[in-house]
């Protein structure tokens, strides 16, 4: 049986729009459902028509818009600079790994294999970032503890050099007198937009989705980003409604009346849709079609 | 080859040299603590005092102003200054731990529930060694019979916060569904009586059940008929109240009985039929219609709470008389940390929070005119000052975490004077035979964490009547036998025996 | 030996920019992975924050016994360790054939369409999907009862009391999660295959079906390989999100739910030992560690090549 193009083109779409919607369904009723009212959610569970919408749940928000926007800022900034910094070691290191004649390329492939299988665990993470490095309640304490580079991506990049480029270009480029270092920014990473698209994306999402960071190297809640302070925002939710008691006087009223199934959803909106804004950006890369020889 | 060896040399040099840094700041501050002891003497520099307590909310924008009043008393009476540490009740108890593991600076903190914990981790100062020459006036505001409930091995690692130390327990609901069909609380004086209620709501409402659970827990979460002596696993039954033997909660009939009868409310409809997985908030389902109340741990002034919470007037039917538990007298504390580098001074600070009503007022309110004023005509009920809201307010705390509550000022709404219905609830409720028993589990941590597990598996199912019991329950005692539970009650029981012996309880 | 010696030397000489470019990424390994792991001897102390970390006690294996101490120690290792295959399994067939499908599709704008969607799931924690997966399977208002069931005339199912259908929900919701996210990576892969190889395979002849035999998947096999390795590292380890939010915490599924991470977080959420939750991770990561090293082994038989080290 041979497909012809158009013929794979159809089935590709059909397959691909069901898994698409698989995925976009879901994602409306969140959306659906952070503008439902209380009352209908609870009465007839989450539902695509709700009985009754309610934008309850972005006003809770809005009155805490400056601790959001804040968080906003800071989230951006982290993301933008770690994804950078962490493109940039992530393929200086995987270049060298992915080169068949370097010296001792196994050994140190496996290391940064290792790393992947084995940790020390919090405590003595925590130990090393804050006593040998003083990086408590700083900025760097969201950028460097476990996000700034990671062994998977490491791997991933070294074996997309490894396969995807001809040593002999490097070869002919060594003969024509370029240095390692130009040989790798002028060939090597140009030739390479898709895979850096791809970890660059991997990067973002990691840093736009990590709390766990600002709860562990931050007390100064000003510092928090995007996802430590909507995480916070849950978690203290729960527990104040809970355990009631534990609310102060003046906390109980504003809990009887916080719409708390319907800002757990509005949370998880406001959380996503930025990195879907910046998608396309990564996108641009995934350009098909590079040729070896037209670099040559 | 030999390039190889010496590559691997380097780096584990490098590596001893760096671990053997990070070694020291952890083992630093050791000599330090015991030299210090307190009292202002003059021209000594003023010590700071790290407290770090669980908040719920954003840091407050004017806790640096709070501070500094604070500071100012702290300075003239103890000499002392206080550097107050919210942090994040989600990362509260990692935070703590890792500060202490990492030995930063830190010197009193809050506990909620972790307090044995925390004695088994060696994460607390033995205050009790000092605690006479620091904070005498504690123990007298609290209550010999209460610091002792605090003391393990005879020493006290902790100071509960003065707040409701007894709980009695009862079904809560909704006001105005009592009244519209007649329901005779008084009639609920045990726990199967709440069928009551829960038949003439199943009568009359249409699509709204007799109870809900608890948030993210059974039905039973806080309702209570035993003294769970630290963990539940090994128990007295009726509230402690009648001798020393530990039994398995699980196994007994009583248990079972109550396993049974929600069983048959369940079958009948008169529970949530959803009450073992749905994760929305009891006040919520209350508040929405779906369900006309829940059982409940409960305390004076517990109605005006939960009518809050929920947004409707609530009313409870009390099942069993006040009882003080270990438990229930260590789930707030305070605590001195252990590498503390001035353990005596810290506890002088903490004896201000239970004494001095201008420092607790500061510290669970903010400052007068800013924060708070008085309501006129009253010298301890306050409100919010013009244009100020509960969401805009630049101070919040928590009064039943900080120190004595009871010389907290009462916030516009609640009872004026319920803070001394509480002091007279304290003082008049029941002891259970263990108040001021503690076990100690270090040696079966390994047995405690198997059967956690399988508490965790079982006890909301069960709970929430959503399960067999004839089919069910036998499991769930099997895996606990499996887990070890036996052998917990065993070691509880000889604990407790010579607890028993050594303070004369019989 | 001193002439192989300068010799030796003189080799890595010429390597030295190489050595220059991978220097902060090692350096970061070594303070962020290498130093920490020191601490895993943490896992044979009793922590005790008054003697210090490094002065607390040592015990042994003591830490590691509750592992074992439950009779559902087979179950959890037995969920861990198929659920953890059939992921591996399934999730590269289906990431690579979208990724195969996401290439052909003509349009660049639907093409891009699908790829921005396509990892949505991803984007959104478990906690969320939890509730999600609770407005399909809840009892009295999930879509699931009320909806789709009625639709067929099947009655109400009480999903969250049936462990036997929560393999296959647990493996859609996984699959759903994260095949976008792979399809992703092997899709970079696909679209950097040098467009030479498949003018040449159309001259002679070649369909579509036998081009993407014999030049994509033998090209994008090295990754497949490295991809399968690493999962097969972390066999021991779940997604604790997956098993302990999706399923809502419920006991009555503990037989199909139940995985290492779900139990170790049950037993200690109480106690918070920082020993045995050390000793935990001690454990899958050696277990692990054994299982890629075996399989990296196989892999340099067949193919050295395509082995990782």
């Amino acid at each position: 049986m041979a497909l012809d193009h158009k013929g794979i083109n159809i089935v590709a779409n059909v397959i691909l729009s069901l898994f698409a919607a698989a995925c976009i369904i879901p994602f409306c009723l969140l959306i659906i459902s952070s503008l439902s009212s209380e009352q209908s959610i609870i009465q007839n569970g989450y539902s695509f028509f709700p009985e009754q919408f309610s934008l309850k749940a972005y006003e809770y928000l809005w009155i805490h818009k400056l601790e959001i926007g804040r968080a906003y800022g800071i989230t951006v900034l982290i993301t933008v600079i770690g994804t950078v910094v962490s493109l940039a070691i992530t393929s200086m290191l995987a270049y060298p790994l992915s080169r068949r004649d370097m010296p001792l390329a196994r050994l140190w492939t496996f290391l940064v294999f290792f790393t992947l299988l084995f940790n020390g665990g919090l405590v003595p993470t925590y130990l090393v970032y804050t006593q040998t490095f003083d990086l408590k309640n700083t900025i760097f304490g969201l950028l460097i503890p476990g996000l700034l580079m990671n062994g998977f991506n490491v791997l991933l990049v070294r074996t997309f050099f490894l396969t995807s480029i001809p040593p002999a270009l490097i070869e002919a480029a060594s003969i024509d007198g370029a240095g390692e270092i130009k040989i790798f920014y002028r060939i090597i990473l140009p030739l390479s937009l898709p895979i850096m698209a791809t970890i660059g994306l991997f990067q973002a999402i990691a840093y736009w989705n990590d709390w766990f960071n600002g709860l562990i190297y931050l007390t100064d809640t000003n510092l928090f980003g995007i996802q430590t302070v909507l995480t916070k925002m849950i978690m203290d939710i729960q527990f104040l409604t809970s355990n009631s008691s534990a609310a102060g006087t003046g906390a109980s009223q504003a809990i009887a009346q916080l719409p708390s199934t319907s800002v757990r959803m509005a949370i998880a909106a406001i959380g996503v849709l930025p990195i879907l804004i910046a998608y396309p950006f990564f996108q641009k890369y995934f350009v098909k079609g590079i040729t070896i020889g037209a670099v040559k | 080859m030999k390039k190889k060896a010496s590559w691997l040399t380097m780096l584990l040099a490098t590596m001893l040299v760096l671990a053997a840094c990070s070694g020291n700041g952890a083992n630093g501050n050791n000599q330090t603590q015991e030299t210090n002891t307190g009292g202002a003497g003059e021209g000594e520099k003023p010590y700071e005092i790290v407290y770090a307590y669980p908040t719920f909310e954003s840091v407050p924008t004017d806790l640096q102003l709070v501070q500094d009043e604070i500071n100012k008393i702290t300075l003239e009476k103890i000499n002392a200054t206080v550097k107050l540490l919210p942090i994040s009740n989600s990362a509260f108890t990692n935070q703590i731990n890792l500060m202490l593991s990492g030995g930063e600076k830190l010197d009193a903190f809050v506990m909620l529930g972790d307090y044995s914990t925390q004695i088994s981790r060696g994460a607390l100062y033995p205050i009790g060694n000092i605690m006479e020459e620091n904070a005498q006036a504690t123990i007298d505001v609290l209550g010999e019979n209460y610091y002792n409930a605090t003391k393990v091995d005879g020493v006290s690692y902790g100071i509960p916060s003065i707040r409701d130390l007894a709980q009695d327990y009862g079904f809560v609901v909704r006001k105005d569904l009592v009244e519209k069909h007649n329901i005779d609380l008084s009639q609920v004086t045990t726990f199967d009586d709440v069928e009551i209620i829960f038949k003439a709501i199943k009568e009359n409402e249409p699509g709204m059940v007799g109870a809900a659970n608890l948030s993210n827990g059974s039905i039973l979460s806080t309702y209570a008929i035993h003294d769970p002596l630290g963990n539940n696993l090994g128990v007295l039954m009726n509230n402690g109240l009648d001798n020393l033997e530990v039994v398995n909660l699980f196994a007994t009939e009583e248990y079972e009985h109550i396993l049974r009868k929600l069983r048959e409310w369940y079958v009948a409809g008169y529970l949530l039929q959803d009450a073992a997985t749905t994760p929305e908030f009891t006040n919520v389902i209350v508040k929405s219609g779906k369900a006309a109340g829940w059982f409940s741990a409960m305390k004076p002034g517990f109605e005006e709470q939960e009518s809050r919470n929920v947004g409707l007037e609530m009313v409870a039917a009390r099942t069993g008389e006040a009882v003080a538990k270990t438990d229930t007298v260590t789930n707030v504390a305070l605590g001195v940390a252990a590498k503390s580098e001035n353990p005596a001074k810290t506890l002088q600070f903490l004896n201000l929070l239970y004494t001095d009503q201008e420092i607790i007022n500061l510290i669970d309110w903010g400052i007068e005119g800013k924060h708070y004023v008085k309501v006129e005509g009253s010298d301890n009920v306050i409100k919010y000052p013009e244009g100020v809201t509960g969401d805009n307010v630049a101070y919040k705390n928590y009064s039943w975490m900080h120190g004595n509550q009871f010389l907290s000022y009462v916030f516009e709404g609640d009872d004026p004077e319920v803070y001394k219905e509480m002091e007279q609830f304290n003082k008049s409720a029941a002891a259970s035979k263990a108040l001021g028993f503690s076990f100690n589990g270090d040696e079966l941590k390994n047995e405690i964490a198997a059967c956690n597990a399988v508490l965790e598996q079982y006890r909301r199912v069960l709970e929430s009547g959503v399960v067999d019991v004839d089919k069910t329950l036998p499991d769930f005692l099997k895996k606990l036998e499996d887990a070890g539970i036996n052998k917990i009650i065993e070691e509880k029981q000889k604990q407790l025996d010579a607890w028993a012996a050594a303070n004369g309880v019989s | 030996m001193g002439n192989t010696l300068r010799s030796k030397w003189k080799t890595y000489y010429k390597y030295w920019p190489l050595m220059l470019l991978m220097l902060p990424g090692l350096i970061y390994l070594f303070i962020n992975n290498y130093l920490p792991m020191l601490g895993m001897f943490i896992a044979f102390k009793n922590v005790n924050f008054t003697q210090g970390i490094w002065g607390s006690d040592w015990v042994g294996f003591k830490n590691f016994e509750y592992l074992f101490k439950t009779s559902d120690a087979y179950i959890i290792t037995r969920n861990t360790i198929l659920y953890n295959a059939v992921f591996i399994v399934l999730g590269t067939i289906l990431a690579i054939i979208f990724a195969i499908l996401l290439n052909e599709v003509r349009k660049k704008i639907l093409s891009r369409f699908y790829q921005s969607i396509i990892v949505l799931p991803h984007l959104i924690s478990y906690v969320v999907v939890g509730y999600l997966a609770y407005a399909a399977f809840s009892m009295e208002s999930g879509f699931m009862n009320k909806t789709i069931l009625p639709l067929f005339g099947i009655d109400p199912i009480s999903w969250y009391t049936e462990p036997k259908y929560w393999p296959y929900i647990l493996t859609l919701v996984n699959l759903w999660k994260s095949v976008g996210f792979s399809c992703i990576i092997y899709l970079a892969s696909i679209i950097s295959i040098d467009h030479e190889y498949y003018e040449a395979a159309k001259l002679d002849g070649a369909s579509k079906w036998q081009q993407i035999r014999a030049i994509t998947i033998p090209l994008i096999t090295p990754v497949i390989v490295m991809l399968t390795l690493l999962s097969i590292g972390r066999i021991f380890y779940s997604d604790f999100g997956l098993f302990y939010q999706v399923p809502m915490n419920t006991g009555m599924l503990s037989d199909a739910t139940n995985v290492i991470d779900t139990y170790v977080y049950r037993s200690l959420m109480v106690m918070g030992d920082i020993g045995m939750a050390s000793a935990a991770g001690v454990y899958q990561s050696i277990v692990g560690f054994i299982l890629v090293l075996s399989a990296n082994f196989i892999v340099r038989k067949i193919n050295r090549e395509n082995a990782l080290f």
